[in-house]
């Protein structure tokens, strides 16, 4: 696509000027299109929150991947292999969304598997049983659904229209992931064991998904005042709790969290302190999986390097 | 038509080993799935395998259909529950995923015979056997434009791609007589609707063996494999330890 | 190197009556596979009438925004007269909507003829793409690529009936917490 950019011509305005005149766009409610001027950090936090976004998508076929082939009926093998393909498609839909805004696919996926490039650090989590597959629809969507939800309205156009989208097929893998939660903790003994320890499990890695308290996440408040994000992370992270925790109660699970309590006065649920070290420590790297999960993108893109070679030397010849 | 009962059990016999067939070669494909070489293809492929194990359910649902049994119920039984002797897939599609060459290949070739093949079926005067192939050949025509599509770039692509290809056409030639044979033996299968093995053998040959050619791949000159479909192979043993995994932890449970 | 490929635009038509819309874009080495892979990757779900793929290098667009702020007419060569297909964003949620067709020499003579031939259309952001460098989906082909996918019932919400589970399992909890007092 080509398009001059606003920089290069018309009448030469001050940055303030510019950023005045964006702001109040945003204000307003208008969408930022490419090709809209846009102060840098715009332009910058947005290509690191999609492009993390979109690594998140990609790493995150492989905890579920590795079960498709071994999923306990036709239904479920069916269910999960859509769904891990959907999550190839979010990932597709992101970078395309990251790329408008000037960032190349190659140099993105470069960042992600040799460089420095973070994803959501939930997918460095084992997948140790069947029921995995029940929490982490349950809980990493459904935890994923309310970011999602919030970043449909975001002020840049092409991120919030691949929300849409993404939004619209997330809620399939949402409720794939309740139904299994719900089946097992009302099936048998040794269901209800595999359940309650995946959500045991993957409890904490999905309310770390959130990310910090918003006392301690720097980019907050740019965010919010820019219509990308339009609520915070604790109050993201406190919806999910009160949405959650009677659910996995009626249904006679416990949640791992031995300061949980309900506050009467506010009618909400209070969850107990989030280990940040660890969060830390996996974002950074030294997760259960990490190494594990770069490498098994590191090969797929480096066993493929030869077949992509190969199309494009035939469309140099034939094209 | 109505069939005698010799019949009715020789047609479910047919569609067990159509099913058995469409069964692993998506579980073999469907092990790209987050793996493949490119994001577009591990959404492409994944399609493959989906639209694979779809035909798969309906051929297991034609098999229960015929032998009275609960289609609904049935299907899963016989994926989760059987031995391995009891399996009638062929080693063709058994044979594990390699790499994206033989992948590809392996999914064009049998996209070329699901299209000679499911064009018969749909004329054949049993009702339930046309109608299921009627259904499994719409999805087959983009199958076969998609694996066409690909085989022609990576067989013409670069020297290394070349070489790929034709590696992996020199491996599976010799599996795919197996594909043909649907485990009736020499019985006429003609009161079904479907082609002689060697008829159909022919079609196929006609439609597979220009197209590598254009490609750039040779056809090897080896001897097809006498193979039973009763006789498995180690990967089988293989495929099914992990297929099986978890219906077997409780098999009365629901999952 | 960048070895992920070209970027194509998508365009999906989603019933035979509605204009073509924008629904992202695919990396693929050429056009005829970019229609091919823009199946699997936008019409998995809902069914589509026909699809177009425009490379993203053929499509000159301009915001309103851009418009406004005097960028003008630069000196494009002269080239041989062809149709552009039209492209206008006209809400601030919607996306890109087909409009109509224009003959032109080149992008900004298509844009001033678009805003002409389309007075009414208060697009806030126009796209024109060459005719010539789209590949379209072949009619005859539309419904068997495009009509299958919604039989795959297992990729929708409706398919799971968790509201109706949850709420037998809070009036069993019910009738235990009131057996317990009863008792």
């Amino acid at each position: 696509m080509y398009g001059a950019s606003v920089d290069e011509v018309g009448e030469i305005k001050s940055d303030k000027e510019r950023l005045a005149a964006f702001e109040a766009r945003i204000a307003k409610g208008e969408k930022i299109e490419p090709g809209d001027w846009m102060p840098d950090g715009y332009r910058q936090q947005l290509i690191r929150m999609i492009s993390q976004h979109a690594h998140s998508e990609v790493v995150g076929m492989l905890p579920e991947g590795a079960w498709i082939t071994r999923a306990p009926n036709l239904r479920r093998k069916l269910i999960l292999l859509a769904k891990v393909q959907d999550e190839a498609g979010h990932g597709q839909y992101l970078y395309h969304a990251a790329e408008t805004l000037g960032a190349g696919r190659e140099e993105m996926l470069d960042a992600l598997l040799y460089g420095k490039a973070k994803y959501a650090s939930v997918f460095n989590y084992p997948s140790l049983n069947w029921a995995d597959n029940a929490a982490i629809g349950y809980l990493v969507d459904g935890a994923a659904i309310l970011n999602q939800t919030m970043l449909a309205r975001c002020s840049y156009g092409p991120y919030s229209r691949a929300m849409v989208r993404i939004c619209a097929e997330e809620s399939f893998h949402f409720q794939q992931g309740k139904e299994m939660v719900i089946q097992y903790s009302q099936g048998t003994p040794l269901q209800r064991k595999m359940i309650q320890d995946a959500i045991n499990r993957w409890w904490w890695p999905s309310m770390m998904m959130f990310g910090p308290h918003d006392s301690e996440s720097t980019n907050s408040a740019v965010l919010i005042r820019w219509g990308v994000k339009t609520r915070t992370n604790d109050e993201l992270r406190n919806t999910f709790v009160n949405q959650i925790v009677p659910e996995l109660h009626a249904m006679g699970l416990s949640v791992p969290d031995p300061e949980l309590r309900y506050d009467k006065g506010t009618g909400e649920w209070v969850h107990g302190p989030i280990d940040w070290d660890e969060f830390w420590r996996v974002i950074r790297g030294d997760g259960p999986c990490n190494h594990e999960r770069m490498t098994a993108r590191r090969q797929a893109h480096e066993n493929g390097a030869w077949v992509r070679e190969a199309l494009q030397a035939y469309a140099q010849k034939h094209g | 038509m109505d069939m005698t009962a010799e019949q009715i059990k020789q047609l479910a016999g047919i569609a067990l080993a159509m099913a058995d067939d469409e069964l692993i070669l998506a579980h073999r494909n469907s092990e790209w799935c987050g793996h493949a070489p490119i994001l577009e293809e591990d959404i492409a492929f994944a399609n493959l395998a989906l639209d694979e194990l779809g035909h798969a359910a309906l051929w297991y649902k034609l098999h229960a259909e015929l032998l009275g049994q609960d289609p609904e119920t049935y299907p899963d039984r016989l994926i989760f529950f059987r031995e391995p002797f009891e399996f009638r897939a062929s080693q063709f599609v058994v044979l594990p995923k390699g790499d994206w060459a033989f992948s590809m290949l392996r999914q064009y070739l049998w996209d070329a015979l699901e299209s000679v093949r499911l064009e018969a079926l749909s004329a054949s005067p049993i009702e339930p056997l046309s109608q299921t192939a009627a259904k499994i050949r719409v999805e087959e025509v983009y199958h076969l434009l998609h694996t066409q599509a690909w085989v022609r770039r990576l067989g013409l692509g670069t020297d290394e791609s070349n070489q790929r290809m034709q590696q992996a056409l020199d491996i599976l030639w010799p599996y795919c007589a197996q594909l043909f044979d649907l485990g009736s033996g020499e019985e006429d299968l003609s009161v079904f609707g479907l082609p002689k093995v060697e008829d159909e053998w022919n079609r196929w040959e006609q439609l597979v063996v220009p197209f590598l050619a254009e490609s750039g791949l040779t056809v090897p000159d080896k001897a097809q494999r006498t193979l039973s479909r009763s006789i498995q192979s180690q990967h089988l043993i293989d495929v099914l330890a992990e297929l099986q995994q978890v219906a077997r932890l409780e098999p009365q449970a629901g999952w | 190197m960048e070895t992920q490929w070209p970027c194509f635009y998508v365009f999906e038509k989603p019933r035979q009556e509605a204009a073509f819309i924008h629904a992202g874009s695919v990396h693929a080495p050429d056009l005829e596979l970019a229609l091919l892979i823009a199946r699997d990757v936008f019409a998995r779900r809902p069914s589509r009438t026909a699809m177009w793929i425009a490379p993203e290098s053929a499509i000159f667009s301009r915001t309103k925004e851009q418009l406004a702020t005097g960028e003008h007419p630069g000196e494009g060569d002269p080239e041989e007269e062809r149709d552009f297909q039209v492209f206008a964003k006209t809400s601030q949620k919607g996306v890109c909507v087909h409009q109509g067709t224009v003959r032109a020499r080149e992008p900004w003579i298509a844009l001033a003829a678009a805003q002409q031939a389309f007075p009414k259309v208060r697009a806030l952001v126009w796209w024109l793409i060459p005719d010539d460098s789209l590949l379209k989906s072949d009619p005859d082909q539309a419904a068997l690529l495009y009509g299958s996918s919604p039989g795959k019932e297992y990729r929708h919400e409706r398919n799971y009936p968790v509201r109706t589970m949850m709420r037998e399992i809070m009036a069993r909890n019910q009738q235990t917490k009131k057996d317990g007092h009863d008792g």
